[in-house]
């Protein structure tokens, strides 16, 4: 559980990194992993809202 | 996404040279840092924690096999990871991880042995059933957490970083791709784009094969309390045979094995780099005191636990790869 909640924060520091000018230089993200990226950051945050909102994860951890 | 996102940690390596954890440091003020050390610290217990599952999964599994019981084969599983971590290069520790690869096709070979009624699971997968039940949302929920892992994204840009230090040039740093020529930058970024987006179909095709076979086995039988992959499996005996069973005690075995020093590893790679320290397989015990010390406390954290307390993940054996 721990670490799906992680995961969006994660994301969002990887996405801050991977796009950095100073940093990547050439490299850093182009469109497509710039959408992908801050999409599936958005993804994750929700999904561990909806675990909290629930609040019991079911069992199944 | 998956792919994306792993593609994106495996580009970090490659265009700068430097681990996650140092690239956090450069990129953000005292503030920034903190909070990615306490994140990097949340990752590390979570880490631990599911090493400790993993392990005990390793323990039922061979216990399934009638090679004996668990609270013997689990603590020996950790002593033995530790060890091959430490005392190894990286270049062991990917050969042995490339054998248990192979494990993972045990799922696959799964799917050829159970009955499966494929065109109810091809309508399923082409038109997809959604219901917003609590249960059913905890499930994706579930699988989105052991598909896009926090620990994954450290591993990625780890191992990368261990297969670049490996290669001639750059002596016993990586050589980032802008210091390289032109052609040879390309074809390593071709390469490594190739291998991410393979290795992440992989995963796929092992989770799905994983969700079906249970789902055409267990689930199709109404049993549907399945808390550990071990009960999984011994659920699929009656239903699918002792084959079925052992193999798929043999793939979690396999999977449990592959995890458990991922886990370890990437937790410990994050924080010595946060901490400026050098982080890797490859060096020796002295000079990678941190990591070591860090994977070599997980490890053994995992032996007391009981079968009861620490297995009770299903679904997350499969996708964390």
């Amino acid at each position: 559980v721990i670490n799906g909640v992680a995961a969006g924060p994660f994301l969002a520091l990887l996405m801050l990194i991977s796009s950095d000018r100073k940093i990547m230089g050439d490299y850093r993200n182009g469109k497509i992993a710039l959408i992908l990226g801050w999409l599936t950051t958005a993804l994750m945050t929700a999904a561990a809202i909806v675990l909290f909102a629930f609040g019991h994860g079911g069992g199944l951890y | 996404m998956m792919a994306a996102v792993q593609e994106i940690c495996d580009r970090t390596a490659l265009a700068t040279g430097k681990s996650l954890g140092a690239l956090a440091t450069a990129r953000f003020r005292s503030f920034g840092r903190a909070v990615v050390m306490a994140l990097v610290a949340l990752l590390i217990i979570a880490n631990a924690l599911n090493v400790a599952a993993d392990l005990v999964a390793v323990g039922s599994g061979m216990q399934l096999l009638h090679a004996g019981p668990t609270t013997v084969w689990a603590p020996l599983t950790g002593v033995a990871i530790s060890a091959l971590l430490v005392t190894g290069s990286f270049e062991s520790v990917a050969r042995v991880f490339k054998l248990l690869c192979l494990v993972l096709f045990s799922y696959i070979a799964m799917l050829f042995i159970v009955n499966v009624s494929w065109g109810r699971v091809a309508r399923a997968t082409l038109i997809p059933h959604l219901s917003f039940h609590s249960t059913n949302l905890a499930l994706l929920v579930a699988i989105l957490g052991t598909t896009i892992s926090p620990y994954l994204f450290f591993w990625q840009n780890l191992h990368r970083l261990e297969e670049m230090r490996d290669e001639r040039g750059g002596g016993d740093k990586p050589e980032p791709l802008g210091k390289r020529g032109q052609i040879a930058a390309r074809v390593k970024e071709r390469r490594s784009r190739f291998d991410v987006f393979s290795g992440m179909a992989f995963s796929q095709v092992v989770m799905f094969a994983i969700i079906v076979t249970t789902a055409a086995t267990i689930g199709k039988h109404g049993k549907h309390n399945v808390q550990s992959a071990a009960e999984a499996a011994s659920a699929l005996k009656p239903v699918a045979g002792r084959f079925a069973s052992a193999l798929f005690a043999l793939g979690f075995i396999g999977s449990g094995l592959l995890a458990v020093p991922v886990l370890a590893g990437a937790g410990s790679a994050g924080m010595a780099g946060l901490l400026g320290k050098p982080a890797g397989f490859s060096r020796s015990p002295r000079r990678a005191r941190q990591r070591s010390m860090a994977s070599f406390s997980q490890a053994p954290s995992a032996a007391p636990r009981s079968p009861s307390s620490a297995s009770t993940r299903s679904s997350s054996w499969s996708s964390s790869r």
